[in-house]
């Protein structure tokens, strides 16, 4: 007995070291969770506001479209969002010029021919879309290659055309002299807001200018300008015109890559307000959900088994009268679980709204999520690694 | 996050915590020099010293089966799909608790005066617990749809003091004898993480926190800093010269009876650890605030990237830590008591064979977070002075329980072991209880003078 009671004592330090260390209690298990199963909703919060002027900002970091549109788009002092297209009316080397005279030697008047410039550009582009354009202004410069000032004359006019068309006639132009080694802007004119129209062509005939003698020794070296000519700039406000309707189908948010499968969501709901300046009401609808593509040159295919409920419209508003609009999204996925997203696509009709025609748009108008939730139904997913 | 979760409170079931502790067969055990702590009535036969004793107690009033569930063929957390709310939160309490003691006995002595016998000892003792409201389970396991949620049954908190004891019984007749205990408690360190207030609004609008959190640190060793913003900072800590003044001071009592009315039929009822420490909190601070999240605010166009967000979400994140810091409030001494422990016994030792004796007990440990009942049947066999056995089983208020206690002497050497535990079992190699469960071990070595 007195054996047993020593290996008693002797045994006890081994049983109570009886523990492995490296034990890991996590092996083999599923790890796996799924959190708030029945429902979590959540506050997201505001975002914006998002102006026109930050998305002509985006538009110029654009690559195709977006980036041709980023070009023409420009910011007044005043932030109108104005459109802006520049053109040669007439340009002409000063040895061809000096080839078409008859003694080169003597001081004499050149006259160029009838000239003409077509001015509108994009602008008749958009005004099919009913976008009309507002305060616009007509700029036009010339340029001498000469170390001397050399004088012009001639007759010149422009033309708009609405439901009529109008021809008005530039004074400005009749007599005016180019600077010496320099460009000079010789007029700006503003169509009358009272016209209706868009201002389409610039016409000048009789331009003659007086040469000096011996002009090609009088070439200002040092500017390495060889060419007279004359330039125009015009500019124009965007404004909504009455029954603006601009449909865009099928248009792609761009490669979003949420890698949403993973956390196995049946629904999502988001409940947003959204307050607009914008002059436009934006109306979106059919927005479909793509899965990534496995391969680059794949064609994305739309995932019948999601429902998007959507069909919204952001409301028109100003700047003095911004329109607020609540709007709920939501995702369901019909079987299974809302899988990695890699774009959406969507509808969106841009409209023109009562009351707010002739509305110029300007940088500081735009929408700003002023409150936004998201309410998951039937959990979160934590995978196991 | 996720093995974290359960770890909260898994982790903390593995702890085997503390008492120091009497245990209930220590009545029924012939021989054992130690039985004043379970009652100060008991005498032991002989005068003794004790060295090393060591004693520890946990409980838990939820296990690991709470947190882990078998799906087939696998383990899986309650987290996982395939476990309902309903089934996780039914096995949950509405305040989940641990706590524990240990108990390291320095030196015993006991020795015999006339009809008297009298006991000194010197012990440290430790104690432990953590409490988890079941809402914060509620919230991550269902969601959000309560909306309102009230989560301030959460607190941390444990001390360590040092007991000295004198303890006097003394038989008054021959059917009856008494005993008390006067304990000096010696404060060392105490600590106390209350979240006195968390109330919690989920909306669609708005997530709302209102906080209230008190941090009570006693400042034995260090006196805590703040930063330069005025809060508490651990990473400012200003060690004391006076390390070796205690940090609290207190008085326990413990008070006995036995009482044998009949041959072989024995009572005892004894109250242990009555009393408490008055702590000097010299670390003390109080966070106090509100926090709202409606959402990341302002999102620009640049922002709306990965790295945006989390910049955003990092400052609502910093402001959320922010109500949490602690500001320093004046110190305090506070009266917190100590557990104590009521206890009752009847032994029966069979005419026919005195060796074997039947018996019962009950006892109640009272506790803030976790109070504590248990009631055992108990078989005992004292065949030699040198050698006891006891059995017992019976239920308490975590589950049924079972005992068992071994008393053997060599020489002057007198080795008790008793241990008691639940049926549900520990996940091995761990020691993490299955079930909600009160485990205890005491074992020591005495020396007959």
């Amino acid at each position: 007995m007195k054996r047993v009671q020593l290996c008693l004592i002797l045994l006890l330090p081994l049983v109570l070291g009886c523990s492995r260390q490296e034990y890991d209690i996590w092996e083999g298990m599923n790890t796996e969770m799924t959190l708030f199963e029945e429902e979590v909703s959540a506050p997201l919060g505001s975002i914006g506001p998002i102006t026109l002027g930050s998305f002509v900002d985006k538009l110029g970091r654009m690559e195709g479209i977006g980036q041709v549109l980023g070009e023409l788009l420009k910011v007044a002092d005043d932030g109108l969002l104005k459109l802006e297209t520049r053109g040669a009316i007439f340009k002409k080397n000063v040895y061809e010029v000096s080839a078409q005279l008859n003694d080169p030697g003597l001081a004499q008047a050149w006259d160029a021919g009838p000239q003409s410039a077509q001015v509108d550009g994009m602008v008749t582009l958009l005004s099919y879309f009913g976008l009309v354009p507002v305060r616009q202004q007509l700029g036009i410069s010339a340029t001498n290659p000469l170390r001397v000032e050399v004088p012009v004359t001639s007759s010149a006019s422009y033309r708009y055309t609405g439901e009529e068309e109008h021809t008005a006639r530039i004074p400005e132009m009749d007599r005016f002299a180019i600077p010496r080694r320099g460009s000079v802007d010789i007029v700006s004119v503003s169509v009358p807001e009272s016209v209706s129209g868009t201002m389409s062509s610039l016409d000048l005939s009789h331009l003659t200018f007086d040469l000096p003698a011996n002009m090609l020794s009088r070439i200002a070296d040092d500017t390495g300008n060889l060419f007279f000519s004359l330039d125009y700039v015009f500019s124009c406000g965007l404004a909504v015109g009455k029954g603006f309707k601009l449909p865009l189908s099928n248009i792609s948010t761009g490669k979003i890559g949420l890698p949403m499968g993973q956390f196995k969501l049946k629904k999502c709901q988001l409940t947003l307000e959204v307050e607009s300046t914008i002059p436009i009401a934006v109306g979106v609808d059919n927005v479909r959900l793509l899965r990534p593509k496995e391969n680059e040159g794949d064609e994305a295919v739309a995932d019948d088994n999601i429902k998007i409920v959507s069909g919204f419209t952001i409301a028109a508003g100003s700047m003095e009268n911004p329109a607020t609009s609540s709007i709920t999204v939501s995702i369901e996925a019909l079987e299974g679980c809302i899988p990695d997203i890699g774009e959406l696509l969507l509808d969106i009709q841009l409209t023109g709204a009562p009351g707010f025609e002739k509305v110029a748009l300007t940088t500081r108008q735009g929408v700003q999520i002023k409150s936004s939730s998201a309410v998951v139904s039937g959990g979160i997913t934590i995978p196991e690694k | 996050m996720k093995k974290s979760i359960i770890l909260i409170l898994a982790c903390a079931l593995m702890a085997v915590n503390a008492g120091a502790q009497s245990f209930p067969q220590a009545f029924f055990l012939d021989g054992y020099r130690l039985g004043y702590r379970y009652n100060p009535a008991l005498q032991a036969d002989t005068p003794f010293l004790a060295l090393g004793q060591w004693g520890s107690r946990s409980r838990n009033n939820i296990g690991a089966e709470s947190f882990l569930y078998r799906r087939g063929d696998e383990l899986v957390t309650a987290f996982h799909s395939s476990v309902s709310a309903q089934e996780f939160l039914g096995n949950l309490k509405d305040v989940n608790s641990l706590g524990g003691q240990y108990d390291v006995h320095l030196l015993s002595y006991g020795w015999k005066k006339g009809p008297a016998f009298h006991t000194l000892e010197a012990n440290v003792r430790a104690q432990y617990s953590l409490s988890v409201p079941k809402d914060i389970f509620s919230i991550l396991k269902q969601g959000t749809s309560g909306k309102n949620y009230r989560l301030d049954g959460m607190q941390v908190a444990g001390n360590a003091y040092i007991e000295l004891a004198y303890g006097y019984s003394r038989q008054l007749a021959d059917w009856v004898s008494v005993g008390a205990r006067a304990k000096l408690l010696v404060g060392m360190e105490s600590l106390r993480y209350r979240l006195t207030q968390l109330d919690m609004t989920f909306t669609e609008q708005e997530y709302r926190a209102d906080i209230q959190a008190d941090l009570s640190l006693t400042s034995h060793w260090n006196k805590v800093g703040t930063d330069k913003d005025g809060y508490l900072s651990f990473l400012n800590l200003n060690p004391k010269d006076r390390w070796f003044l205690p940090s609290g001071a207190g008085l326990a009592l413990d008070l006995g009876v036995v009482l044998t009315p009949l041959e072989g039929l024995s009572l005892s009822a004894s109250v242990t650890d009555l009393g408490g420490l008055f702590w000097y909190y010299g670390n003390s601070g109080q966070s106090k605030g509100s926090v709202n999240f409606t959402g990341l605010e302002g999102l620009g166009m640049d922002e709306l990237n990965a790295d945006g967000l989390k910049e955003k979400l990092n400052e609502q994140l910093d402001q959320f830590k922010q109500t949490l810091k602690l500001k320093p409030v004046r110190s305090q001494t506070l009266f917190e008591p100590v557990p104590f422990q009521a206890n009752l016994a009847v032994r029966y030792e069979l005419p026919f064979y005195r060796a074997l004796s039947l018996g019962a007990t009950g006892n109640y440990v009272g506790t803030k977070e976790m109070p504590y009942m248990e009631a055992q049947g108990v078989l005992a066999w004292n065949p030699w002075s040198w050698l006891g056995v006891v059995a017992s089983g019976g239920s308490g208020s975590l589950g049924p329980v079972w005992g068992a206690a071994v008393h053997a002497a060599f020489k002057h050497f007198r080795l008790t072991i008793a241990y008691s535990d639940g049926f549900g079992g520990t996940i091995p190699y761990t020691s993490t209880p299955v079930k909600a469960n009160s485990r205890q071990l005491t074992a020591g070595l005495t020396y007959d003078l």
